[in-house]
């Protein structure tokens, strides 16, 4: 614990030279786009499922400030510390081992995408997007869960990962197809059914669903909502162990 | 008190044996020398030390413990220069240190004196809050030395320390390696300057193709391998000494031989003009035992 909690430091240490910059970046983009798509393709419908389109669409906008958030740090970020900067190594001339650097990797990402996408729901407050202040709190901790989801998984993609361009692959085959097809926008039902299909995989359409009916202050079915949380904690699971072997293999032998 | 000890110790990489099976024991004290040209093996046998890469097959132990086992506190008793600079280049030079040292798992109330001794340590006092990306390679050098130093490690590895920098960088390292020496430190440390071993080693062992060659002081190591006496001879040689060459140890350098002798008239009785055919004349030094345990081939990649 006291050797994370030196690496979640040095990650504090370095992002708190860049703050200004990548907060702005990852709060002014959804926040354009909820304004953009809220207030422009809004006031063309009337309702979607009957809420207002702008309150439809923040969990969706939350969920993908931490998409973007999340993912860049864990691919992007980590490659370039792993293989530019070698700071892996330096790490393990010290009693710092390889589970202690996955986990802090994960952790920070999580928690910056975590305020990132809080950000993302007071900007939404402000525009009046949010219903119930007390159920957006209560989403939260799911979000915190989406930014792990998020960052395991890009951290198991750096672990493969053989160069930077590797990167923009990723990008247009991993995080577009979370982005638009998973629900942010509007309803999965609406694609042919193999997209369909496709959007039950991608973690981004189990967070935007459980967190949605919150949001909106509906109903919460706790069979479906049980199935989406225990969907992104196993992803989670699995994408960490894969990094953790990936990187064993990579590192050590 | 054995500090480190190798049997049979073995890495291959997915098809090069990069280390065969070496024994070799090192004591607390003094400074130990792994010679080797590139590829020999001898970063490899550090990162194996320092637990940055598995041991394919035999055993490697550290204050008596498998290197795969050492707990947190038995690797703070040991402190790695690394060969690159893998200095934390998002950071000032302060913070790499102070962070360093909560990587052992030291307060922030411990490091803090730490800090300051260490940067007065490598001269970087003035300057502490500069990016380590300002700093030249000298510089840099010495701040892997003291982030090694964080924990006050009784066991110092230094992987090249001086690779790639001016005299007067190196200079300067040495001091800083005579006077960790002088503090008791056990340094281990790998180079391919033979005169940098000669000055700070006690010990050295020279290692190529992932294999001991010798072990030794400087002056066991010359004395075993070479004669004590080097002379170079201008081209072309001489009638007598061409007709004889097979008989003394030679060295083609291309438009001069250097012969090596213990008894220096064997040599001149070839010789019909001495003062204008002899170039050079000098002791044997590691650097020709360097040369004839090694060869002379040049070494590709690594």
């Amino acid at each position: 614990m006291k050797l994370i909690s030196a690496l979640l430091l040095r990650q504090f240490l370095v992002w708190r030279q860049l703050w200004i910059g990548s907060t702005l970046t990852n709060f002014a983009n959804p926040a354009l786009f909820l304004y953009a798509f809220g207030f422009g393709l809004g006031s063309m419908l009337a309702t979607v499922g009957g809420v207002d389109y702008l309150s439809y669409i923040v969990p969706g906008m939350v969920a993908y400030s931490i998409l973007f958030s999340a993912n860049f740090d864990t691919t992007i970020n980590a490659y370039s510390r792993f293989q530019v900067q070698r700071t892996y190594d330096a790490l393990l001339a010290t009693p710092v081992r390889l589970p202690h650097i996955v986990l802090s990797e994960i952790l920070w990402a999580a928690l910056k995408a975590l305020v990132n996408g809080a950000g993302v729901l007071l900007v939404a407050a402000f525009f009046g997007g949010v219903d119930s202040l007390s159920n957006a709190l209560l989403t939260l901790p799911l979000f915190l869960l989406g930014g792990l989801v998020i960052a395991s998984i890009g951290l198991m993609f750096t672990s493969l990962a053989k160069g930077f361009e590797f990167f923009s692959y990723i990008f247009t085959l991993w995080v577009t197809p979370n982005f638009l097809f998973t629900g942010v926008f509007w309803e999965i039902d609406r694609y042919p059914w193999f997209i369909e299909y496709i959007a039950y995989a991608l973690p981004l359409h189990h967070l935007v669903e459980a967190t949605r009916p919150l949001l909106l202050n509906q109903p919460v079915d706790m069979g479906m909502f049980a199935i989406h949380v225990g969907y992104l904690a196993v992803l989670t699971a699995v994408a960490t162990a894969v990094a953790l072997a990936r990187f064993n293999k990579r590192l050590f032998d | 008190m054995t500090l480190i000890q190798a049997t049979g110790l073995t890495k291959t990489y997915r098809t090069t044996n990069a280390v065969k099976g070496i024994d070799f024991t090192i004591e607390a004290g003094g400074c130990v020398g792994l010679l080797g040209p590139n590829g020999a093996g001898k970063t490899t046998t550090m990162k194996m030390l320092v637990g940055q890469t598995t041991i394919t097959d035999g055993e490697l132990t550290l204050f008596d413990v498998p290197v795969s086992k050492l707990s947190a506190d038995e690797r703070g008793r040991l402190g790695l220069v690394s060969q690159d600079n893998n200095l934390d280049p998002d950071l000032t030079v302060e913070q790499n240190l102070q962070l360093y040292g909560r990587y052992y798992g030291l307060s922030r109330d411990e490091v803090a004196p730490r800090v300051e001794a260490l940067l007065d340590f490598v001269q970087l006092k003035e300057k502490r809050n500069d990016s380590v990306r300002a700093l030249s390679g000298g510089m840099q050098r010495r701040l892997v030395i003291a982030r090694a130093l964080i924990a006050d490690p009784e066991l110092v590895i230094l992987d090249e320390p001086t690779t790639g920098l001016d005299p007067q960088a190196r200079v300067l390292i040495w001091q800083r390696v005579l006077e960790l020496k002088k503090q008791g430190k056990t340094l281990l440390l790998t180079t391919h300057y033979m005169d940098e071993a000669q000055r700070l080693c006690d010990r050295i062992i020279v290692i190529d193709g992932g294999e001991i060659l010798d072990d030794g002081t400087p002056k066991e190591l010359i004395k075993r391998h070479v004669p004590t006496q080097v002379y170079e001879v201008n081209k072309p040689l001489p009638k007598a000494l061409e007709d004889d060459l097979s008989s003394f140890e030679a060295d083609d350098l291309g438009d001069s031989v250097q012969v090596y002798v213990n008894d220096p008239k064997q040599l001149f009785e070839k010789l019909d003009h001495p003062e204008t055919q002899v170039r050079l004349h000098r002791p044997a030094n590691l650097e020709d035992v360097f040369l004839r345990l090694t060869g002379r081939n040049l070494r590709e990649g690594a």
